[in-house]
């Protein structure tokens, strides 16, 4: 016969000893079967457990309840009957009371201290998991810290962006890396069996695949004879589009697929979880017909991404002492356009995160820290409190002759039963809290979706939690067995059992625990109130009732301005003819982060000399008719669009106010013209100012905006389509498709949310950190309740005979709860006010995720001061009125 | 079986209604004799699958019936699929008595509820 697993055999241990005598062999071989057919029936084995431990530990819990209620009504019971002097006397009865009342108390204590153990272990090690597999954990790639981006970076600010094409003929040209390659992302449908699918695409110069070391799974990468102008169109994809889209199909090197009305064949398929650019489902050569081309020799045309490997034997400084070499021989000769710009290798791990997320989740990991340790603080308390209830028990055990070793074992078996409980506990809810984060998460937090639990985060948060547990249960043991028991049972005579030092020892602790609460809801307090301002942001227009969706049109067939702007406005005509459409535009960027492409660009105003400092810097958006009215966006000014607006009619603009602002200051900008001064080159006339709108989500400040028409040369290939409806936008989805079907059938609408999704969207990270940074903060909350009540708790118990005598010589109910606000006052005025100096000096790390609230925010400060001092006075009312209701003469006789 | 003193066994009527669960264990142990793991299995294939009972909850109720007279262990042997020494429970007389004033519990409510409209009659 074989044994039960080991975690079943202790999780059966937790059941009360009647029951587990009873039945515990009968489960433990009702488990090894449940196991066995489960193997057999290929049921998961992980819910086989879950649902084992979660049965297993709830049933034990109910179990113990009814045993303690039995055991309570018995000791009512004994109360109850009339007493004789013979009763009075009974020293046995009086044991027998004793016994049940504190085999009461520690109950609530064990469980007290299980679930905070279990709390500090799964917070920590769920959230550490997910550091671990977002910032620690190594890139799918061979030596991914030799993987670097090149990027262009203002001098002056520290700002980041994409490079050109020139650069990186330079680099490649120069070997200043092992393999250099550009890419363009981009999106391309994929038209399939089914409806056509859109998924993203980078198109890559020949050392792509080199630099990030990636080698196919199946059939071959890009090479040389894929990219010549005539070559035949290949295509590599990800293992996740082979399993999706093509079953899995083992044959699917050399299948031909039609991508963007055009038939490619796949010559290969990448190895699961190689992706670069993130999420990338499809790599297609970038082909050229020359590098002679201008705009690819212009060194200010930062449109592409980059992607090296450092060349062997050199680092990472090394190379980027060369990149500022070249930068600055480039700044030099242009340095109307690059005076200030340099060039740098960024770690592909750094750029791939960029700086809010990593602030983020070290300030959730700090959360968690805080978390653990008031949990061990907690614990800690609880056994002290514990110990000094059993002080007398085990002097008086010593006293009679109970070895040393006997006394330590017991309290070593106690902490550990303690530690496992609440270890095993901790691991499941840890499970379940990392399922919830990456369920929650915003979905632009790269490799997320990877985290796992992380063994040896749980292995420290178990060591350090149970540790504590142990020490601080084994401490007063070792000092009984010691020979302190003389001074103890002398003390216990005087004092009832406490000494001061512990007592002083269990308050600083208690201290130390809300100070701890007090920065972690303090953080928490900021978080929320700054997720509350940028709820009540104005995003500058009505997002109700709008719906969007992003289009992409295959170039072959749509390849000129003429072309894509009559599929744009035609499909727009259709649209707006529906039922119960309101307004609808096309743009090619939505705001709030929405999607979509817009330039940067330069613009000067007319009879100003096109030199730097008259250049303002604007994003450069198309659109068609109707877009401001889909969105109501108020035109403060002038006109929207119409289809007259042309090839054949002057060319016009629409700007929004802070390009009025800025270009042209008080004077109105109707009528007057400006031109992007180094692309179009094209005067435009301003017909309407329109009003700001937030751009990139709620927190943007606020930017110049430029829209022209698509039909005025700037037919792009792709747009957002705006709805506004009368009722439910999504409700009109389907009719969108079937017109969309009946103009091109091949195109796909992609990305469809509502403007309210796009909202919440841009605000799903801020919103995360403080849901998440506010569940701490209350579990820390509760966690000061509880040690404030323990310690109250134990401090009256212990002091029953004293306040017996005060009330037997007349002090007042009220005396006695006085005296416990006394008790309590001074723990929690000083745990308040250092927890508020430290929250002071800890909060200015949260600086920048806050929007529009200072770190030292007075009301957050304020209000977190009042709660904590509220929930104390809560956790420290029971114990006072359970003091105040003593029987004198009980209490004077209860030693 | 060691002969037992007699208790003093209270009517059937107050022992009613039983817990749903209680009352399929009870229904399956009607049929004859079983382990607890055989409880489970007859429960969740009669159950359609829906209710699928675990180590503790499933003892858990054994305890309850048993301490409540409603079932007994019968003896303990050895399965002869494997070499597992089991437990066998079966329905007390009282037991037996209790789960048939509970059936007759749920007829009435069931023709009750037939009268009322509320379901239609069972076709035979």
């Amino acid at each position: 016969m074989s044994r039960a697993p080991l975690i079943l055999r202790l999780l059966v241990r937790l059941y009360p000893p009647e029951f587990r005598d009873r039945y515990g062999e009968s489960m433990l071989s009702f488990q090894r079967q449940r196991l066995a057919e489960a193997a057999r029936s290929g049921e998961s084995h992980w819910r086989v457990w879950r649902r084992a431990v979660v049965d297993l530990i709830a049933t034990a819990a109910l179990e113990w309840t009814r045993v303690i209620s039995l055991r309570r009504n018995a000791s009512q019971n004994f109360t109850a009957t009339p007493r004789s002097a013979e009763d009075r006397m009974s020293i046995i009865g009086q044991e027998l009371v004793q016994s049940v009342r504190s085999l009461r108390r520690s109950v609530g204590f064990s469980l007290a201290a299980i679930f905070t153990l279990a709390l500090g272990i799964s917070s920590t090690t769920a959230i550490f998991s997910v550091v671990h597999s977002v910032l620690l954990a190594p890139l799918p790639f061979p030596d991914p810290d030799r993987v670097v981006v090149p990027e262009s970076q203002k001098t002056s600010t520290g700002d980041r962006w994409s490079i050109t094409y020139a650069d990186f003929m330079d680099w490649r040209d120069n070997q200043v890396f092992g393999q250099v390659a550009l890419y363009q992302d981009t999106q391309m449908d994929i038209t399939g069996p089914s409806d056509p699918v859109r998924v993203r695409t980078a198109a890559v110069t020949p050392q792509f695949f080199g630099a990030i070391g990636a080698r196919p799974a199946i059939g071959r990468s890009l090479g040389a004879t894929d990219y010549p102008v005539d070559a035949p169109r290949a295509v590599v994809i990800s293992d996740r589009l082979w399993r999706t889209q093509f079953g899995s199909r083992p044959d699917i090197a050399g299948l031909t697929v039609e991508i963007n009305a055009v038939k490619r064949s796949i010559v290969g398929v990448l190895p699961p979880g190689v992706r670069w650019p993130i999420d990338a489902d499809l790599w297609v050569p970038f082909r050229l017909t020359t590098e002679q081309d201008p705009d690819l020799q212009r060194r200010d045309n930062f449109v592409y991404s980059g992607i090296a490997r450092l060349k062997p034997g050199s680092t990472i400084e090394s190379t980027r002492a060369t990149m500022a070499t070249l930068a600055q021989r480039i700044a030099a000769a242009q340095p109307n356009i690059r005076k200030d710009i340099t060039t740098v290798p960024t770690p592909i791990l750094q750029s791939m995160l960029g700086r809010t997320t990593p602030r983020a989740l070290w300030i959730l990991l700090g959360a968690v820290g805080l978390l653990l340790l008031i949990g061990c603080v907690n614990v800690a308390n609880l056994q002290l409190a514990r110990a000094a209830a059993r002080r007398r028990e085990l002097a008086v055990r010593t006293a009679l002759g109970a070895s040393r070793f006997r006394l330590v074992r017991q309290s070593m078996v106690e902490s550990g039963a303690l530690g496992i409980a609440g270890g095993v506990l901790g691991a499941v809810l840890a499970v379940w809290m990392l399922k919830m984060i990456v369920a929650v998460a915003p979905t632009d937090v790269p490799r997320i979706e990877t985290a796992r639990i992380d063994l040896v985060a749980l292995a420290f948060a178990l060591a350090v939690s149970v540790g504590v547990a142990f020490l601080f249960g084994l401490a007063p043991a070792v000092h009984a067995a010691r020979g302190g028991r003389r001074q103890t049972l002398q003390e216990g005579d005087a004092r009832g059992g406490t000494s001061r030092t512990a007592t002083r020892t269990r308050r600083t602790l208690v201290t130390v625990e809300l100070a701890l609460s007090v920065v972690l809801l303090a953080g928490a307090g900021l978080a929320l109130r700054s997720i509350a301002r940028l709820r009540q942001v104005d995003p500058g227009f009505d997002r109700r009732n709008v719906l969007t969706a992003s289009l992409s049109l295959p170039g072959i067939r749509y390849g000129t301005d003429a072309k894509a702007t009559a599929f744009h406005y035609q499909f727009r005509d259709r649209i707006a003819a529906l039922p119960g459409v309101e307004a609808v535009g096309i743009a090619s960027a939505s705001p709030l982060g929405g999607g979509g492409f817009y330039l940067g660009r330069s613009m000067v105003a007319e009879g100003r000399d096109v030199i730097p400092a008259n250049e303002l810097s604007v994003n450069w958006n198309i659109t068609t008719p109707g877009y401001f009215a889909a969105l109501r966006i108020p035109i403060l000014r002038g006109r929207d669009f119409t289809s007259r607006d042309d090839t054949l009619s002057p060319s016009v603009m629409i700007v929004n106010e802070t390009f009025a602002k800025r270009m042209f200051g008080a004077e109105s900008p109707l009528g007057k013209r400006a031109m992007s001064s180094r692309d179009e080159k094209v005067e435009r006339e301003i017909v309407g100012v329109v009003r700001d709108v937030k751009y990139f989500g709620a927190s943007d400040s606020s930017r110049a905006l430029v829209w022209v028409p698509y039909a005025q040369r700037n037919g792009w290939g792709q747009g957002i389509l705006t709805v506004r409806t009368r009722g439910n936008p999504t409700g009109a989805l389907a009719a969108i498709r079937r017109e969309l079907k009946a103009i091109d059938g091949a195109i796909a609408l992609a990305n469809v949310v509502t403007m309210d999704e796009a909202m919440e969207r841009s605000m799903a990270g801020d919103r995360l950190i403080a849901v998440l940074l506010g569940a701490f903060a209350g579990l820390a909350l509760v966690l000061a309740a509880i040690g404030i009540f323990g310690v109250l708790s134990y401090a009256m118990a212990q002091r029953t005979r004293e306040l017996g005598i005060r009330l037997a010589l007349g002090a007042q109910r009220g005396d006695v709860v006085r005296l416990v606000a006394r008790e309590t006052a001074p723990m929690v005025a000083s745990g308040v006010v250092v927890g508020l100096l430290a929250a002071l000096g800890l909060t200015r790390f949260v600086r920048t995720m806050l929007y529009e609230i200072q770190p030292n925010d007075p009301a957050t400060f304020a209000a977190v001061g009042i709660t904590l001092a509220a929930v104390a006075v809560v956790a420290a009312l029971v114990p006072a009125r359970r003091a105040s209701r003593v029987d004198p003469l009980i209490a004077i006789r209860s030693e | 079986m060691t002969p037992r003193f007699k208790k003093e066994m209270p009517a059937p009527e107050t022992m009613l209604p039983l817990k749903s669960v209680e009352t399929l264990m009870m229904t399956m142990l009607a049929g004859g004799e079983r382990h607890g793991y055989g409880i489970r299995q007859d429960v969740l294939e009669h159950s359609g699958g829906q209710i699928e009972l675990e180590a503790g909850n499933l003892y858990r109720n054994i305890r309850r019936l048993e301490s409540a007279g409603l079932i007994e262990a019968s003896s303990q042997r050895h399965d002869p699929a494997d070499d597992e020494r089991r437990i066998y429970y079966r329905l007390t007389p009282f037991g037996r008595r209790v789960l048939t004033a509970e059936m007759l519990r749920l007829r009435e409510l069931v023709q009750l509820a037939e009268t009322q409209r509320i379901i239609g009659p069972a076709r035979a």
